[in-house]
């Protein structure tokens, strides 16, 4: 098992031995139901110097990554927090999911990534496994290894969990895998009720329409107004035709505001 | 819809006219009379701008401003800043409870029974009432910074150099009057304001639907809190300065204003003074909480119970009780820890305001929400006077 703050930082060799910069990142492909890295970003502290894809790697290792060949860019104004030519579904592990906010779904609660485990696979490819969200991996990023022992290890699937950063997400709403869609409409409103009211949003865009309007009818006022609110329209109108019209129509009115219901009732009544 | 949003603006606006604040309002008043109020103008003006960025923040992600530093820039700067921030919160609490004590002694009540009473009255409201209700004592308690205008009006001011003060800035060149203008834009604008009204909106779940409506929160928050130190400023400047009373803290000036503008003012100045140290003496050990909590990556809401939030309940009762037990140490240097912290606060400020910046300008993590050239260019003009401010601030107190 690896681990990928471990991993980062350390020098890439091109193909004749010299030194092309140091591992940034790596990326995956979350269309893949067992994401293994599919390139290495490298370049120095601030700059993208070259993608590299995986198979181009000779040899990865603690102290050093070695590559066949470069598949270089066009290092001009490419950092890790805009510009990078990434392909559709293809997600930065450092920063796209390294100590972002991730919601735990089996324990009902918001959790932050401390570390990201890597397993090497037979054929020497990554598999990203799991990512640990207790404190003992920041500990152990902080140096403070001794300190970092004294705390349990909180490892959750790569398949349990269900990202809230925004750019993660995006990603992550066309992967059908996650728990979030076993859980039950009473569950869901639990997690909701758990998260920021986008993150429950993002959450409800995930699963069927029908499972998500069953939670928004069942779950308490305060929450189905905050949901509702947060919801856009095109992720709500399939929602809400899975709803008797009556139901529909009273968590319509909870999500327009009461000036709006009040002009909407005066152009009804003046129609 | 507009009462369900407020609260973020209007709490960490008027939370920064805590005991340290008054103080330093008095002493620009009792010193320089009507000729600095401009500078709580300028003050105002980048409370309005910051504390709108962080509650936006707040409501775009659903993070606070630790959490959001730790996934921006990593674990190391942002476990720099939340350690220092715990520090210079504790020491900040230090500073409320000492308001509290010196508040309370006014009417000659013990500091052996208020600080107690008031660090055990904080914590209950905060471990046993929903996030409303915690929320709605907060407001009665803010109800009380009404006690200064009251006090300013009835110290009969100079309505025509309040006027003048307030639109010609004028300084004299002086040491002194660079410090205590200085200290205005630092006293109120507070790192632990800034992380405050990030998370605190995030807990009350407000999302981008409400941005409208927090941003009146903010503005209305903001000017309140100019308001009130406008108040406290015309009040010393009507009657301290006038007679050329020279003070060194906040009860100080309640104590001076009895014979000068009669018992009520001084008894109103007194009680304003109990009010904001008990309302920031409540809201400190919360932002702390919140950024530890951020920090280690689990996120609580004044709504969880202990059990599913201990970190969370243990770090408002660690800063608290500690705050409440060093002011009750018997020589305990107190001006010290005060100092420090104001340095420290001083000295965490800017890379603050810079974490903000850089996550404002963020198109991942802000959305279509992101600053416009414009607004971060403003916020780049403001960062840059605050450190000039802060950089002279650190080298009087230094020096």
């Amino acid at each position: 098992m690896l681990r990928f703050s471990v991993e980062i930082g350390q020098p890439v060799h091109g193909a004749n031995g010299t030194p092309i910069g140091r591992l940034l990142d790596l990326t995956i492909d979350l269309d893949d139901p067992q994401p293994v890295v599919r390139r290495l970003v490298v370049g120095t502290h601030r700059r993208v110097t070259a993608l590299a894809e995986w198979e181009a790697v000779t040899s990865f290792e603690h102290s050093i990554v070695q590559l066949g060949s470069t598949g270089a860019l066009d290092s001009t104004d490419m950092t890790l927090h805009g510009g990078l030519p990434l392909n559709h579904g293809e997600l930065l592990l450092g920063r796209d999911v390294l100590d972002t906010q991730v919601v735990d779904v089996a324990g009902s609660r918001l959790a932050r990534v401390g570390d990201i485990l890597l397993t090497r696979l037979a054929d020497e490819r990554l598999l990203v496994g799991a990512v640990d969200v207790g404190f003992g991996a920041v500990c152990r990023r902080l140096g403070l290894g001794p300190l970092a022992d004294r705390f349990q290890a909180q490892d959750i699937a790569w398949h349990d969990l269900h990202l809230t950063s925004r750019q993660g997400h995006r990603v992550q709403l066309r992967t059908s895998k996650a728990v979030v869609h076993r859980l039950d409409e009473r569950e869901l409103a639990v997690l909701l009720s758990r998260v920021s009211p986008s993150a429950g949003a993002d959450i409800l865009a995930t699963v069927a329409p029908p499972l998500a309007g069953a939670t928004l009818a069942g779950s308490h006022p305060a929450l189905a107004r905050e949901l509702m609110a947060a919801l856009e329209d095109p992720q709500l109108t399939p929602v809400l035709e899975t709803l008797p019209v009556d139901e529909a129509e009273r968590l319509r009115s909870i999500r327009t505001l009461p000036h709006q219901r009040r002009f909407l009732r005066h152009r009804r009544r003046r129609d | 819809m507009l009462a369900a949003v407020v609260g973020p603006g209007l709490l960490a606006g008027l939370s920064d006219d805590d005991p340290a604040g008054i103080t330093t309002y008095s002493v620009l008043g009792a010193q320089f009379g009507y000729q600095l109020l401009w500078v709580l103008v300028l003050s105002t003006v980048c409370l309005i701008l910051f504390h709108g960025l962080g509650a936006r923040m707040g409501l775009v992600t659903g993070q606070g401003l630790i959490g959001l530093a730790r996934q921006r820039y990593g674990v190391r700067l942002a476990g720099i800043a939340v350690a220092l921030l715990v520090v210079a919160n504790l020491g900040t609490t230090c500073a409320e409870f000492a308001g509290i004590a010196a508040g309370f002694e006014l009417f000659g009540v013990s500091r052996y029974l208020s600080v107690p009473l008031a660090a055990a009255l904080v914590s209950i409201v905060v471990t046993r009432g929903s996030f409303h209700r915690v929320e709605r004592v907060f407001m009665v308690i803010s109800s009380v910074f009404l006690a200064y205008i009251a006090s300013g009006i009835l110290s009969g001011p100079d309505w025509s150099a309040t006027g003048r003060g307030l639109v010609v800035p004028t300084m004299p060149a002086t040491r002194e009057a660079v410090l205590i203008a200085t200290a205005t834009i630092g006293t109120t604008l507070a790192p632990w304001g800034l992380s405050f009204i990030q998370s605190y909106a995030a807990d009350k779940r407000l999302t981008v639907s409400d941005l409208r409506n927090e941003n009146i929160d903010v503005v209305v928050g903001a000017t309140l809190t100019g308001v009130i130190g406008l108040f406290v400023v015309i009040a010393c400047a009507a009657t301290l300065w006038k007679n050329g009373i020279r003070i060194e803290d906040a009860s100080d000036a309640s104590r001076a204003l009895e014979p000068l503008a009669g018992n009520l003012a001084s008894v109103l100045f007194g009680v304003g003074l109990i009010g904001a140290g008990i309302l920031g003496a409540a809201i400190l050990p919360l932002s702390t909480a919140y950024s530890v909590s951020e920090f280690v990556g689990t996120e609580s809401a004044i709504d969880d119970p202990f059990s599913e939030a201990r970190l969370f309940y243990l770090t408002y009762f660690v800063v608290a009780g500690l705050a409440a037990g060093l002011v009750l140490i018997p020589g305990m240097p107190l001006v010290t820890v005060l100092v420090s912290t104001q340095v420290l606060n001083a000295v965490l400020l800017v890379p603050l305001l810079l974490f903000m910046y850089g996550i404002a300008r963020d198109r991942d993590l802000m959305g279509t929400h992101t600053a416009s050239p414009r607004l971060a260019a403003s916020y780049l003009v403001a960062i840059a006077m605050i450190t000039l401010c802060l950089g002279a601030l650190l080298v009087s107190s230094l020096g």
